[in-house]
């Protein structure tokens, strides 16, 4: 190729990269453009978008094959055959026992505390072989009529779709940790259609704090799962809730009755797991593969009485909101349900309490309603309405998530009218679940699975210290500022000549030499660099944060930064935290 | 340095593939998920449309438990569709579960307030349970409501069982003005609704308007028997015993074994027969009916005191007779009535004492008596100004 060539005409262009060079270039230096746009952090919201859709489509598929596969194996009519109640769930059980031990054993417990363990244990890690295994082992545990709910493997599908996206894209080891909650509230808000209830239970029950670095996240996937869902199955919500009416505020009283009996069904159902579940777990082996079965066939003996109780029953819970039933057989159905769902739950069936907690929560709220009603004709509020309410109580006193309950009847109501009595029922219900079974379910689950995760309850209730608990001698005025410092100075063991304390109009500081001072003069004639300061609200474990390698530091007041509240020393914020006791890290 | 570049340049382009496969991914997801979702619901409306069918064969051949379950399963599969919970709701009233019929109406009516159907199916309930504010409420909504089909005819049914509801609880003044509406409002050729309105107002007591309406059903279809009754009847009531003669007796005709519309049309007989107050009589006639009614009286007073003789009572009836036996000799004989013709009323006055004295001791009278009574109550109506 030279220009001496007298094949090529002098008015030729020189000659053409191919189109591939071309494109390869031109994307090369596009890609760097993007790269440099885009930090892990819009990566990571990116992501939470994928996410979501990938999880609402996920939802969607699952929510179906559940659907068919209860019209395959129950069919279509409100009282199946008998044969069919006892044996669809018996010869499902077995199928999914084979499953569960050969196929896919990590679909074995909760699919919260799964996500929990990802996030705390296992570095985001949630294995892609869950999903699968809980798609499918649950689509055939719950539409063959066992007594459980599809939203808890929901959640799970979610966590690890979002974990396996997160490995692909080799996030940081940081975002990992954070993508399972992520996918797991976007799998909430899908099965749930309630978008702001899933990322307030992911928030109280699997983080555990309102972390600004994952709540957008959490929110975008949520948010986006849910339009995907609602593409596919509709805009309705789960439930129609009827009028809800309040006439008068002593009425409030009937539904704080209601938290009471919610509260004693919670602790009977938790301490039913807490009995049964181990119990269980100790027999040998082999019977593994017949505990689902043999779960299966005792819920097809109540559902030839009582079908209502078969599967994860959204139906019932509507008809049970629209009055359809007498309280009596309201009662009946909570009672059978409770059996039901216990039985699932300990045989190791995979599947989810959501629902049923639900289900039992209306059933006993309209049952409560029903009776007061005997009583009080002049109730405002329906059966239905105490089933409403009845849902929030009982998830508020079984699952323990107290906001999360809240929020989530006023979303599935779409109504603030219930906001009084739900609150009222709830708080109560929590209280006496909390009073009577220490251990929250989820706890319960991962200590019985021989795991050891933060429980966001105690985390939740644990007493903050603050510099104020720790400082000694705090506003004293019988002491001058360098009494006080040399105090301070004195507790923290440290050379005090090295350190001086001195105010200005920013406030008072604790000043480090960094020259001997000379014969005769003053210390803060010498060159000294200041110390950051603490005001008395902050957290020992900010104080410690602002310390770093400084012995003391004053502590000034937010009003009057002139003012010194007091010096705290290391060894304050040691004794504080000695004097407070211990905390069990299980 | 360079290593680490070359890592970060592969983590890109890694992630960039990934990205590439989730897009690929997703689209046939989507795809997927559509079909699958498609098919589902197809299936899903198909067994709620069988499910429904199923209801309503059970609803028409009286099985309300069943079809209860069937429209329950149909909801399952189409849980929003509001035809279906209508359906369910009018079953589950049906089976007198109002309870759970009004909590699905009232879901209903949230949705679509102004539903004639829904607010027709409440006031129905309401009806039931005697509640007359929430009856009236709703039968309001459904007669101003919005109807899917026929919506004037529904309209007239909701307007008719409101003033039906109405009447029941004596709520007579409400019940009129429901009943005005609905008259001016029924089709001219509609005589079962006519007839409908004119019992109506018969129970309310509003007999002109009822005669109207009775005549409007004559007019349409000439035939309608009960129409006939009703207008022979209130015409009876209304002191027009021609017109309630002529009416009776063709219902009569139509009908020999209804024994009201034989006694009635007896009484209007004798009335036309015998009573002295009518318009354009002679005065021979008239003197000849007053006489006549007073040896009725008489007679009725001879049978009444002998057949009582124990009561107390009884002489002052026979006093009473007899001194009204010494005027008949005299004045009040048919002559001396003709001659005197401002006797007539004082016989009459006379008739009238006796007759009520015979009942008060015998009881209620039939007959001829009968007619006395009615013709009394005409007199005193007359008296008080009211127009023959």
């Amino acid at each position: 190729m030279t220009n001496a060539s007298p094949a090529v005409p002098a008015s030729a262009a020189p000659p053409k990269d191919s189109l591939w060079l071309v494109f390869n270039r031109r994307f090369a230096t596009n890609r760097r453009r993007w790269a440099s746009m885009f930090s892990e952090d819009h990566l990571f919201l990116m992501l939470a978008v994928l996410i979501g859709i990938f999880a609402g489509l996920s939802v969607v598929l699952f929510r179906i094959s559940i659907e068919w596969i209860q019209l395959l194996l129950l069919g279509p009519a409100v009282h199946p055959s008998v044969a069919r109640v006892l044996l669809a769930p018996t010869i499902a059980g077995l199928v999914v026992a084979l499953l569960v031990i050969h196929v896919f054993p990590r679909v074995r417990g909760s699919g919260v505390n799964q996500t929990k363990a990802a996030v705390y244990v296992l570095d985001g890690y949630v294995p892609f072989s869950t999903v699968i295994g809980k798609f499918i082992t649950c689509a055939i545990a719950i539409g063959s009529g066992q007594s459980l709910g599809p939203e808890d493997p929901s959640l799970q599908i979610g966590a690890g779709i979002a974990s396996r996206l997160g490995r692909s894209l080799k996030l940081s080891r940081e975002k990992i940790r954070l993508i399972a909650p992520v996918g797991a509230a976007a799998g909430l808000a899908a099965a749930f259609n309630a978008p702001i209830s899933a990322v307030l239970f992911v928030i109280e029950e699997v983080i555990g704090n309102w972390s600004g670095g994952v709540l957008g996240a959490i929110v975008l996937a949520a948010v986006s799962s849910v339009v995907v869902m609602r593409q596919f199955l509709g805009t309705n919500a789960l439930f129609r809730i009827p009028p809800f009416r309040l006439e008068h505020t002593s009425e409030l009283l009937a539904y704080a009755v209601l938290g009471v009996v919610g509260g004693g069904a919670s602790v009977l159902l938790l301490q039913a797991i807490a009995f049964m579940r181990p119990l269980l777990r100790r027999l040998p082996h082999w019977t593994e593969y017949f505990q689902p079965a043999i779960a299966g066939l005792l819920i097809g003996f109540i559902g030839i009485r009582v079908p209502q109780v078969m599967g994860a029953g959204y139906p019932i819970i509507d008809w049970a909101l629209h009055d359809q039933f007498t309280w009596n057989m309201l009662l009946l159905l909570a009672a059978c349900k409770i059996v039901a769902t216990s039985l699932s739950f300990v045989s190791g069936t995979p599947g989810g309490m959501f629902a049923p907690t639900l289900f039992i929560g209306a059933m006993l709220g309209g049952a409560v309603g029903g009776v007061e009603h005997l009583f009080y004709h002049n109730l405002s509020g329906s059966v239905g309405a105490f089933a409403l309410v009845g849902m929030g109580t009982l998830f508020a006193g079984f699952l323990r998530v107290p906001i999360t309950s809240v929020f989530m009847v006023i979303e599935v109501s779409g109504s603030y009218s219930a906001i009084l009595p739900v609150m009222i029922s709830n708080t109560i219900a929590y209280l006496i679940s909390r009073q009577f079974q220490k251990t929250p379910l989820f706890d319960l689950l991962a200590r019985q699975d021989g795991m050891v995760l933060p429980s966001i309850e105690e985390q939740r209730e644990r007493i903050t210290l603050r510099v104020e608990d720790a400082a000694q001698n705090r506003g004293s005025t019988a002491q001058r500022p360098d009494e006080i410092f040399a105090d301070a100075m004195r507790r923290s063991g440290v050379a005090a000549e090295l350190y001086f304390l001195a105010g200005g109009a920013a406030g008072w500081r604790v000043h480090r030499r960094l020259a001997k001072p000379a014969d005769g003069t003053e210390g803060s004639a010498a060159p000294s660099e200041s110390s950051p300061f603490l005001y008395p609200d902050h957290s020992l474990e900010e104080a410690l944060q602002i310390m770093r390698d400084w012995p003391v530091l004053p502590i000034i007041s937010r009003a009057n930064p002139q003012l010194l509240e007091g010096v705290i020393a290391h060894a304050d914020i040691l004794k504080a935290y000695r004097d407070a006791g211990s905390i069990d890290p299980s | 340095m360079n290593s680490t570049k070359h890592r970060n340049s592969s983590a890109g382009q890694s992630r960039e593939v990934v990205l590439v496969i989730c897009a690929v991914l997703l689209v046939f997801l989507f795809f997927a998920t559509g079909i699958l979702t498609r098919a589902f619901h197809k299936k899903e409306d198909a067994l709620a449309a069988q499910w429904f069918a199923k209801g309503n064969t059970s609803l028409a051949s009286g099985a309300a438990r069943e079809a209860l379950d069937d429209y329950r399963r149909a909801l399952i599969f189409d849980p929003e569709n509001e035809p279906y919970q209508l359906h369910l709701a009018q079953a589950l009233a049906q089976l007198g579960r109002q309870d759970e019929a009004r909590a699905y109406l009232l879901n209903l009516l949230s949705d679509r307030p102004g539903d004639g159907e829904v607010n027709f199916e409440l006031a129905r309930l309401a009806a039931q349970t005697g509640d007359i504010n929430d009856a009236v409420r709703f039968y309001h909504a459904a007669v101003y409501g919005a109807w899917e089909s026929d919506p004037v005819a529904a309209q007239l049914r909701a307007r008719l069982e409101l003033s039906q509801f109405l009447v029941r609880h004596r709520e007579n003044t409400l019940a009129e003005a429901e009943l005005i509406s609905l008259a001016a409002n029924i089709p001219d050729r509609d005589a079962e609704l006519h007839t409908l309105a004119g019992d109506l107002f018969q129970s309310i007591g509003d007999l002109h308007r009822a005669f109207n309406e009775y005549r409007f059903a004559l007019k349409a279809a000439p035939d309608n028997l009960t129409a006939r009754v009703g207008a022979g009847l209130v015409s009876f009531k209304l002191g027009s015993y021609i017109k309630a003669a002529e009416d009776l007796e063709l219902a009569n005709k139509a009908d020999p074994e209804n024994k009201t519309v034989a006694t009635t049309l007896e009484t209007s007989r004798l009335m036309i027969a015998s009573d002295p107050f009518s318009a354009q009589l002679s005065a021979r006639e008239r003197a000849n009916r007053v006489s006549a009614a007073l040896a009725h009286a008489i007679q009725r007073a001879d049978q009444c005191s002998s057949a009582s003789a124990k009561n107390p009572n009884a002489s002052s009836l026979a006093e009473l007779a007899a001194q009204a036996k010494m005027q008949q000799r005299s004045i009040w004989s048919e002559r001396g009535l003709l001659l005197r013709p401002d006797q007539n009323d004082a016989a009459m006055e006379m008739a009238f004492k006796i007759e009520n004295a015979s009942t008060q001791i015998c009881g209620e009278p039939a007959g001829e008596d009968a007619a006395m009574r009615l013709i009394e109550k005409k007199y005193r109506a007359m008296q008080e100004g009211a127009p023959e």
